[in-house]
């Protein structure tokens, strides 16, 4: 029993001096873009569907979404969002949670790219990215 | 049993000494303080709003704060305002912003002017903007970043996200 405790407060020592031994490592509590923001698209067979879920106190930018098929821009009707004042960007629409992008009929194959961005709530702002996907009909 | 005992003192110790320690290293996690030696750091020469090549060496003395920023990064914008006034009142010897705008020159040049910039504003319109961040040690690649260099070349904060005025001059 006792030589149990004396083992276990021996690691619990060597296991939080090595967890603070840390000098000189950047850490943050943001989450890394493709963790904050994590896309998904799907076919149902006739019309292909761009997901997003958004890690909480996330959002992403209405007004900074894109899409292309093999290089072509798609003309994509968005759900309505939440209403957002930006002083740069003025009256835009910004998402919370996840969010659900159906496409038209006939972007059904070929490479379809998404082009998105967002922020934290905490005060961090990720430059914009895009994701590529293959579709098949 | 005895012979334990201080044996079991000791990692009691150790292991608060060890958990206090790490508290107070990550009481603020979005920033650290990281002792790189001179060598350890990347440097840069990018041309400022007028065309004029600005790095990091040329305010011998001073300490350096590199902030990275954009104009389409709300939190950035909240933060060039008391930039402005940090750059008045420790700019004259003490301190030097040097603002590196991941943006459209244009764009950047058009707020620069309106907010009263007063400290050089460097543009990089392409990707490089994000590699000398990485370089400098951001982990997420978001915007704010802030970068504080002491005269002698080591690292007194790095930040992700938004900083705040009083963190600034806490490591002045």
């Amino acid at each position: 029993m006792g030589s149990r405790l004396l083992l276990s407060l021996v690691l619990t020592a060597f296991g939080t001096l090595a967890s603070a031994n840390s000098f000189g490592t950047a850490t943050t509590n943001f989450l890394p873009a493709d963790e904050a923001f994590v896309p998904d698209v799907w076919s149902d067979g006739e019309q292909a569907t761009v997901s997003w879920r958004i890690a909480p106190g996330y959002y992403l930018y209405g007004h900074a979404l894109g899409f292309s098929i093999n290089g072509a821009e798609l003309t994509v009707g968005v759900p309505e969002g939440e209403p957002y004042h930006d002083e740069h960007f003025g009256d835009v629409s910004i998402y919370r949670d996840q969010l659900f992008v159906t496409l038209p009929a006939a972007a059904d194959r070929g490479t379809l790219t998404v082009r998105y961005q967002g922020c934290a709530d905490a005060g961090l702002c990720y430059p914009p990215m895009q994701r590529s996907f293959t579709l098949t009909p | 049993m005895k012979t334990w005992i201080p044996l079991i003192l000791i990692a009691v110790a150790a292991a608060v000494g060890g958990f206090a320690l790490q508290r107070l290293l990550q009481a603020d996690t979005n920033t650290a303080s990281a002792p790189d030696g001179p060598t350890a750091l990347p440097t840069f020469s990018i041309p400022n709003l007028g065309g004029e090549p600005v790095t990091p060496d040329d305010f011998p003395g001073r300490t350096v704060l590199i902030n990275f920023w954009a104009t389409w990064c709300p939190p950035c914008r909240d933060e060039i305002p008391e930039l402005i006034e940090l750059q008045d009142q420790y700019g004259d010897e003490q301190l030097q912003i040097l603002g590196i705008a991941l943006d459209d020159r244009a764009r950047v040049a058009e707020y620069a002017a309106r907010m009263g910039m007063n400290y050089p504003v460097l543009v990089v319109e392409g990707a490089e903007g994000f590699d000398l961040m990485d370089a400098y040690g951001a982990q997420i690649g978001g915007l704010p970043f802030n970068v504080m260099i002491r005269p002698d070349g080591t690292v007194a904060m790095r930040h992700e996200g938004a900083v705040t005025r009083q963190e600034i001059e806490s490591r002045l």
